[in-house]
């Protein structure tokens, strides 16, 4: 079994498969090597396929509906989406009012502390909080547990 | 082959219904879908199905240009929450 689970949050998800103009690509797309070799267990919420979505869709990307349901499924294809149990909800409730955080950050940093997982972010609102980590922090973790 | 057993698993009716209409939607016998259920939910992934998906899903992308997705996902989530609060 893995021993490091790690949820990613959707700005990381896009990274696996877009580069152009990118930052920490190739952290992103470490934790994906890892989870291939089954080092760690990548989990994303059932949120992020509408957020990768709607962020194609409708930001700056501007891509069509094709492009992003090719990626949306290519994503239900590389790891488990979590449903926030009603627990976790309201643990995230707490956190977006502790933290001032909207909703849709506190609630992949309350299903990580719950499920005893990493939040794998680039958010700045939840890299400030100390409710994520980096992908390159995160990488740099799973070695050296591999090393024991 | 891996060794395979044999388990009595108990269920409503009414998933077992479901779970029926989706394997003959997909062409998969129970055994193949609750297998790839439970792989899944463990979190084991397949590593040439996850290759796969990658080169679709990058093809997909190739051409949309550039843009840095922690920006795109940030001004996403603040359009929505801003969205809620007028509601």
């Amino acid at each position: 079994m893995p021993a490091i689970n790690v949820v990613s949050d959707a700005n990381v998800v896009l990274k696996w498969f877009h580069a152009e103009n990118e930052e920490d690509v190739d952290a992103a797309r470490a934790l994906l090597e890892a989870h291939k070799e089954r080092k760690i267990a990548l989990s994303v919420l059932d949120l992020t396929v509408y957020e990768v979505g709607n962020a194609l869709m409708r930001g700056r990307a501007d891509a069509s509906a094709e492009q992003a349901a090719t990626v949306v499924e290519a994503l239900a294809e590389i790891c488990a989406a979590i449903r926030p149990s009603p627990e976790e909800m309201r643990e995230a409730s707490q956190l977006a009012e502790h933290h001032d955080l909207t909703l849709y950050d506190a609630a992949y940093a309350a299903v990580a502390q719950s499920r005893s997982a990493a939040l794998a972010t680039l958010d700045r609102a939840l890299l400030d909080a100390k409710l994520g980590r980096r992908p390159s922090e995160l990488v740099t973790a799973i070695a050296a547990a591999a090393k024991g | 082959m891996a060794k395979t057993t044999k388990v009595l698993v108990t269920m409503p009716s009414e998933l077992l219904e479901r779970i029926d209409r989706e394997t003959a939607s997909l062409g998969q016998t129970r055994s193949e879908f609750f297998q790839e259920a439970v792989r899944r939910r463990l979190g084991w992934p397949d590593p040439l199905a996850i290759d796969a998906a990658l080169l679709r899903g990058r093809a997909a992308l190739s051409e949309v240009g550039a843009f840095e997705s922690a920006d795109l996902i940030r001004a996403e989530r603040e359009e929505r929450d801003a969205r809620d609060q007028r509601r």
